[in-house]
């Protein structure tokens, strides 16, 4: 079945969904990413490894919050971001070398991702420890969307560029602490990013379609993958008379659906009764 | 000596007709439904029973697994619904979850 023919007939397979990862631990529960941290980062923490997505997706939109170096912010006209990736199969490089491939390099104007400026209502609860706390957030969006691979890591380097400093620090976002590149003066806390899960049939098709659909990942137990596709406007008859959903469940995976209870699968559909 | 009667106020419906639009959900099971090994590409189909209606509009489809695969859920009018003679074949739509 041609992927154009599904969306012949309505159906679109995936709408944007957020995904958040961590860079400090240390925030814990009192940041607004507290909750299920999707399977996507199957560990969750501060180690740069965990930044391994799991599945092919593709990135559209980062956040960064960012605190402590104000005076970078004062005098910053620019924005710089870079998302560089390494194979699952290297061990983990400093970012900036070679041998990482940077998926973009790319310098925005500082208010037109600073729009959301300080967040004061963090404040109250951002770090106990002290300090000015001026937390700043940036939203990087691309258009088009970063392909990135499953089993990829990759790291975000954010740079303030001041005025007249050219390039006054770099922040790596995916180092436990301190992370300020130049004498941790400034420290990117943790950022998310939305993402379309890609699929062969998704490769080309961007995440900015038609939004009937929500689409949903959650790892609320182990070993529990759930996905819920909801909006979905299919009509459907059992012309057998039997009252009866016939279904076909096909496996498009490399991996195998094991037997049994390793491969437990529920499938729900809800409906509305047409007389 | 007969009963007595409370009149009803004019104003007072017999009854109260409320409109309301419930959610049916038909739901295979994990004991007996899709247990079979899958490699790609290989598929298994299952008549799920229960439909209030043989005719239905599917809303909303849920899928949770023990493993994180990518599938495709395709519905059929009949059982064994493919066939070899497109003509006969009484698919009606598809899905595919990434999970």
């Amino acid at each position: 079945m041609p992927y154009s023919d599904l969306i012949g007939r309505g159906l679109v397979l995936y709408e944007h969904a957020v995904m958040r990862f961590y860079s400090q631990e240390a925030w814990g529960t009192k940041g607004p990413q507290e909750g299920n941290n999707p399977e996507i980062f199957p560990t969750g923490g501060g180690d740069v490894q965990t930044f391994a997505p799991v599945v092919n997706h593709q990135i559209s939109e980062i956040w960064i919050a960012a605190r402590d170096f104000s005076a970078q912010f004062t005098a910053a006209t620019k924005v710089k971001l870079v998302l560089r990736s390494v194979p699952a199969s290297e061990a983990w490089q400093d970012p900036t070398t070679p041998a990482t491939k940077v998926l973009t390099n790319a310098v925005w104007p500082f208010l037109a991702v600073s729009a959301f400026g300080e967040d004061t209502g963090q404040r109250a609860t951002f770090d106990s420890g002290g300090g000015t706390n001026l937390f700043h957030w940036f939203r990087f969006r691309f258009d088009p969307v970063i392909s990135v691979s499953a089993g990829q890591l990759y790291a975000f380097n954010f740079l303030v560029v001041g005025d007249p400093t050219p390039e006054a620090s770099w922040f790596a976002a995916v180092a436990d602490d301190e992370l300020g590149g130049s004498g941790g003066d400034g420290t990117v806390y943790y950022g998310y990013y939305k993402y379309n899960p890609t699929a062969p049939h998704t490769d080309t098709y961007s995440a900015y379609g038609p939004g009937s659909l929500a689409f949903r990942v959650y790892n609320n137990e182990a070993n529990a993958h759930g996905l819920t596709l909801s909006g979905l406007h299919i009509p459907y008859e059992d012309t057998d008379g039997t009252k009866k959903l016939h279904m076909v469940l096909e496996n498009l995976d490399p991996t195998t659906k094991a037997a049994g209870a390793d491969g437990e699968i529920v499938v729900e559909i809800a409906y509305t009764p047409v007389s | 000596m007969s009963p007595s009667v409370t009149p009803r106020r004019p104003s007072s419906p017999d009854y109260l007709l409320v409109l309301s639009q419930r959610l049916q959900v038909v739901r295979s099971d994990k004991d007996t439904h899709f247990t079979g090994q899958l490699t790609k590409n290989q598929s298994e189909a299952e008549d799920l029973t229960g439909l209030l209606s043989d005719r239905i509009i599917i809303t909303r489809i849920t899928v949770t697994a023990k493993q994180a695969l990518y599938f495709r859920l395709s519905f059929y009018t009949k059982s064994a619904g493919t066939n070899a003679d497109l003509d006969q074949d009484s698919f009606v739509g598809a899905v595919e979850v990434l999970l």
